[in-house]
């Protein structure tokens, strides 16, 4: 069997930490289907990432050179020649905002299946994936020929690493430098206004079960007795309601409270991303399926209108 | 300026899901227009109401049921809308997203568009490809993720939402995709003439037929297993009782860890 191809992610010259869970994914594939895991690394001073994850388990790293931004006409363009060159059984990638950006362009040019945000990856006499659907309240367990292009979830497989010496192989490709049609400028981060909830110990959050902007009301007034500092989930902050920096999640920010108390929050992927360093969550929602329920410690069903205006009286 | 915006309606997400091994029964559903698509439709409008000469045609493929979603995206002012359905569909448990973009290329060749505007995922399918996969398939460039979208002569000064409230800045020259993220806008609400008016419009139904000489392209090379629950090996404790009572042991977890005072 051809080997698996792995493309590992970094931006401005830093390995994303969750590569090491997509490379566990891709070793794990490649010791069922008893064949080779290669990586791919295409950026600046490749040679040099290519040491970060030089781990126990990859036979071969191919790096490409190129500008330190990142750019989705050259990766189609290099992991396609590469594609030709070592035909692999399956090429993995991170389900983020670069693999999303690339793998379903990739999938199209090479007419091979793509198999989007993978939980689990399972080969026995086929490959086969478990995708999750329906706000995370279904799974499907999806099948495809191979070759095929699988995004997987980040922070889902361990990322527990030993030691390896992969050989490492400069790839000679020539980019068609008309085909880039593609630029990125420059990048920025959300600014930090007076609250960092990053270093907030007792977070009460709200999600979109408040309703209303004017209910907000009694999420600060509980905030403040009990001395908590408010978050929320991103539509509050989608709807203006509250600033950027105090959402919570994957394309907000990471928290590590002792205490994370979800107030009318499902618990999207998204969502959960950011939470996961919490000692305590504690969450309240008055559906009973609600995802959220399946990352917290302790839970409440109910309606937050009745349960807040209590606990709002159990700290007066 | 020629505007296509991709949409696709959705099941709202406290829905109860009942399904066997194959399929979904969908009876019980309370139908929406996806969360990503309010953005996409708002950010379409927005850029034909600053554009001369600019109509924004939709796009979905869906049943028949969805006919009622479709006239909220005209009523809120797109010109004109193209369902797609065909009875292969009928028996698929899902359209993947590569299946999803060979649908749409063929609408895309018909109709000519300058950009194409998706959201960035659908929260039923989840899949958050088919904007790049149709961009790839219909040979147009692309950007991902976008909260700000400025379009300037044939190039788009984009601004993308990577992970950790970290944005990437970049530019994109036309024709491209965009998949549009929440947050990018504030969605209008349909006015009441708008809903007048959306029954006026034109809703085009198209089949495989009528986009294909060979209908037998339209293949999905993904197969479904099975349908599960998720599982889950978290354990948690419920506070049950009164929401006084539910209430009072929150509190005391929260003052036994050091919190309020406690
Ligand atoms: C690329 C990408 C990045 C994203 N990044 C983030 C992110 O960083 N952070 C984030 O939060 N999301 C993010 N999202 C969005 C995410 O997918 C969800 O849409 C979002 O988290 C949902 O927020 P919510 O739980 O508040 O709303 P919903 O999913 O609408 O949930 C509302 C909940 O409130 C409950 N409820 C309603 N009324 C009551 C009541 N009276 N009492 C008690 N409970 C009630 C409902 O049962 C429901 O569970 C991202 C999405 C994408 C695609």
């Amino acid at each position: 069997m051809s080997p698996i191809l792995i493309i590992a992610e970094h931006r401005q010259g830093i390995i994303n930490p969750d590569t090491f869970g997509l490379l566990t994914a891709g070793i794990e594939l490649s010791t069922a289907l008893d064949t080779e895991a290669h990586v791919a690394i295409i950026g600046k001073d490749p040679e040099k990432l290519a040491q970060d994850i030089n781990i126990d388990g990859i036979h071969t790293i191919h790096t490409f050179s190129t500008s330190l931004t990142y750019n989705h006409d050259i990766y189609v363009q290099t992991i396609s020649s590469l594609f030709n060159k070592i035909k692999p059984s399956s090429i993995l990638s991170l389900h983020t905002s670069t693999g999303t950006d690339y793998c379903p362009a990739l999938a199209s040019i090479l007419d091979v299946p793509l198999l989007p945000d993978a939980i689990a990856i399972n080969y026995t006499d086929q490959l086969e994936i478990l995708h999750e659907m329906y706000s995370s309240k279904l799974q499907a367990k999806l099948a495809s020929p191979l070759p095929a292009i699988i995004t997987v979830r980040a922070g889902v497989w361990p990322t527990e690493t030993a030691p390896g010496n992969a050989s490492i192989e400069p790839l000679n490709i020539s980019i068609n430098e008309d085909a880039i049609n593609f630029k990125v400028k420059d990048y920025e981060e959300t600014p930090i206004g007076d609250v960092d909830i990053s270093t907030s110990d007792l977070l009460l959050s709200v999600g979109r079960g408040i309703g209303d902007e004017a209910n907000l009301e009694l999420i600060f007034s509980t905030a403040e007795a009990m001395g908590a500092t408010v978050s929320s989930s991103r539509p509050i902050v989608d709807a203006g309601w509250l600033p950027k920096d105090r959402q919570v999640g994957q394309s907000g920010t990471k928290v590590s409270p002792s205490i994370y108390l979800a107030i009318g929050i499902s618990g999207a992927v998204q969502h959960i991303a950011g939470i996961k360093n919490s000692k305590v969550i504690i969450s309240i929602n008055k559906d009973p399926k609600a995802p959220i329920f399946d990352a917290s410690d302790y839970g409440v069903v109910g309606d937050l209108f009745e349960i807040l205006p209590a606990l709002l009286e159990e700290f007066r | 300026m020629r505007i296509l915006v991709a949409i696709t309606e959705v099941a709202t997400p406290d829905d109860t899901i009942e399904f066997s091994d194959k399929s979904i029964t969908e009876s019980n559903f309370t139908y929406g227009l996806n969360e990503w698509d309010e953005y996409a439709i708002e950010e379409a409008i927005q850029i034909s109401e600053s554009t001369a000469n600019s109509d924004v045609i939709s796009v979905t493929i869906a049943p028949p049921r969805a006919e009622k979603t479709i006239r909220m995206a005209l009523a809120k002012g797109v010109t004109k809308a193209i369902r797609v359905w065909d009875p292969q569909l009928e028996s698929l448990p899902f359209v993947d997203p590569r299946l999803k973009a060979k649908i749409l290329a063929k609408v895309v060749s018909t109709i000519s568009p300058d950009i194409i505007l998706t959201g960035v995922q659908s929260s039923n399918d989840c899949w958050g490809s088919t904007g790049v996969a149709l961009a790839a398939e219909v040979g147009f460039n692309w950007a991902t993720l976008v909260t700000d979208l400025e379009l300037s002569g044939d190039v788009a000064h984009v601004r993308r939402e990577l992970e950790n409230g970290v944005d990437e800045l970049a530019e994109v020259t036309l024709p491209a995709v965009f998949t549009i993220q929440t947050g990018i806008n504030e969605p209008r609400y349909a006015s009441l003439r708008g809903i007048k008016q959306a029954q006026q419009k034109e809703l085009e139904t198209l089949s495989f037929s009528d986009l294909s000489t060979d209908p037998e392209e339209f293949q999905s090379n993904i197969n479904l297993i099975e349908f599960s629950l998720p599982t889950s090996d978290n354990t948690i404790q419920y506070f049950e009782g009164t929401p006084k009572e539910q209430a009072a042991q929150v509190a005391t977890i929260i003052k036994d860890l050091g919190f309020g005072g406690g």
